[in-house]
């Protein structure tokens, strides 16, 4: 990648201000750095009575150390030693001050802003100052503005990283549209994924809808992988009610186009979803309809409803941990997360049982 | 949860009363009308259609001299139209004081139904043509959803028919 404007421009001066130090002896820089902060701090005071002078150059310092973050070795090893620099500037401070100023615009001004704020309330300073007092008030308006700059930069970090979760967050209720036939949506879903855990890791209260799955699961738990047309679904066994074969499912009219009909079991009569139907309605066609072959229907829990399914993958014992669990339940509460392994989504079952009690589809959300 | 039932029915003192249903076939489904509200079973006769008149009629039948509207039972029921043929039949029923004729499939048998035997449809849905089964039951592993005649059509519509 490119460097960005800011840090080339930072990166040249950043070499300005190595050459001095090559060339100045220490002593004679010292000497004469004092001096020209002496008359910088003056000329200052003149034109607009505030010695900010400094603490703008340290302000400058700050965002330098900010902004470099290129992965260029080259390039930090440069601001190191430009950071040590900086405790001694020995170049013409305001006229270095200016061009940076330029560069880095909004975080400067706002922090002379600020200083200015903070400056405005206090008396004018008095006309005639020593050296040393000078010093140490440079020393103080720039310890302050360090303080400013460090908490906008956090604000500045902490705005970055919310927007980073918003987006995920998007994403992250995208996903589950897309859990298709397509292998390449597949793999979207493992970036997903990745998104998934960082929000997990972020978020200390899990929504019910999902905190209440995991309370239910041990640690370890075991789930049964079916199939639906070409999707992979996921469902935790002590949510699993039965599988039974299918055989004659009888039509009701009225009926959503989910609902497939009704199969007798045991003198009792099983609801039959068109999961495919169901989970994924935007893919659903004529094509894909026709393709589909039911075998089985998974139970869900001790209700009447069953999911029909076009076969049974296995059985496995997963850990919590594999789960990237959903936490808001969004435009699907019956998607618990996915299964990382398997990049497959997890049902959640109660969830699910309440939607399809309520004749919703697999969009609506639950009120 | 049949069981159950019988037993609630006993304890409420309640006779399990028997009901017999005339079943008949519309796309591989069995449905079931309570047999008081049969008049009789006609072959297939041609239908004169009527001008202007709603999507679910087909038209009207001479039965003996007495004109009898006939519904289009699949279009009903939203489901596909399928070819008449030699098992098709026209069933005449009797329901909110008026005769009617309905076009299905089949007719299959009369069947003896207990009360008990009864259970409520899914309650899925809130299409129109969810009001018209007023519940299912299970024979020989095959379910019978019974029809509820008297919601065939709205109030409006039963009206509507009289003035054709």
């Amino acid at each position: 990648m490119s460097k960005s404007v800011d840090e080339t421009v930072f990166d040249f001066f950043a070499v300005l201000l190595q050459e001095p130090s090559t060339e100045v002896p220490v002593a004679a820089e010292n000497e004469l750095d004092s001096k020209k902060a002496e008359v910088e701090s003056v000329s200052f005071k003149k034109q607009h009575g505030k010695t900010i002078n400094k603490a703008s150059l340290k302000s400058t310092q700050d965002v330098t150390n900010v902004s470099a973050k290129s992965p260029q070795v080259e390039s930090k090893k440069v601001h190191t030693e430009v950071n040590k620099e900086f405790a001694e500037p020995q170049v013409d401070k305001a006229a270095l001050s200016k061009l940076l100023s330029a560069v880095s615009k909004p975080s400067i001004k706002q922090h002379e802003h600020k200083v200015d704020e903070l400056t405005a309330g206090e008396n004018p300073p008095e006309p005639v100052k020593t050296q040393q007092q000078v010093q140490q008030e440079i020393k103080s308006k720039a310890q302050q503005v360090r303080q400013q700059l460090g908490q906008v930069i956090v604000e500045k970090e902490s705005n970055e990283k919310s927007e980073t979760l918003s987006s995920v967050d998007n994403k992250e209720s995208e996903f589950s549209a897309d859990i298709s036939l397509d292998k390449a949506e597949t793999s979207f879903s493992e970036t997903d994924g990745e998104h998934d855990s960082r929000v997990a890791q972020q978020s200390a209260i899990p929504p019910s809808i999902t905190g209440n799955l995991q309370d239910v699961l041990d640690d370890e738990f075991q789930v049964l992988f079916f199939n639906v047309a070409g999707l992979t679904l996921a469902v935790p066994l002590v949510s699993l009610g039965g599988i039974v074969k299918i055989e004659h499912i009888n039509h009701l009219i009225g009926r959503p186009d989910w609902f497939l009909g009704v199969q007798t079991r045991r003198e009792q009569k099983v609801n039959v979803v068109d999961s495919c139907r169901w989970v994924m309605p935007e893919k659903y066609t004529k094509e894909l309809a026709d393709g589909i072959d039911y075998q089985y229907l998974v139970m869900l829990e001790d209700t009447d409803w069953g999911l029909a399914c076009e076969s049974l993958v296995n059985a496995v014992r997963i850990d919590k941990s594999h789960v990237n669990w959903r936490e808001k339940p969004g435009k699907r509460p019956w998607l618990a997360g996915v299964v990382k392994e398997q990049m497959c989504g997890i049902l959640n079952v109660q969830a699910l049982i309440e939607m399809l009690d309520a004749g919703l589809g697999c969009q609506d959300s639950i009120d | 949860m049949t069981d159950s039932r019988n037993v609630a029915a006993v304890a409420a003192g309640k006779e399990d009363v028997v009901l017999q249903w005339v079943t008949f076939k519309l796309d591989n489904e069995t449905y079931g009308i309570n047999v008081m509200q049969v008049q009789e079973v006609l072959r297939y006769t041609e239908i004169a259609p009527v001008p202007g008149a709603p999507l679910y009629v087909l038209g009207i039948i001479n039965l003996r001299g007495n004109v009898v509207t006939v519904i289009d039972t699949r279009s009903r029921f939203g489901l596909d139209a399928a070819e008449v043929d030699d098992s098709s039949r026209i069933v005449i029923i009797e329901a909110e004081k008026q005769v009617i004729g309905i076009l299905v499939d089949s007719v299959a048998e009369v069947v003896y139904l207990r009360r008990s035997e009864i259970d409520n449809a899914p309650n899925v849905g809130t299409e129109e043509s969810a009001k018209f089964i007023q519940g299912v039951s299970n024979r020989d592993n095959e379910l019978l959803i019974l029809v509820d005649l008297d919601k065939l059509l709205s109030d409006d519509e039963w009206a509507e028919i009289t003035q054709l």
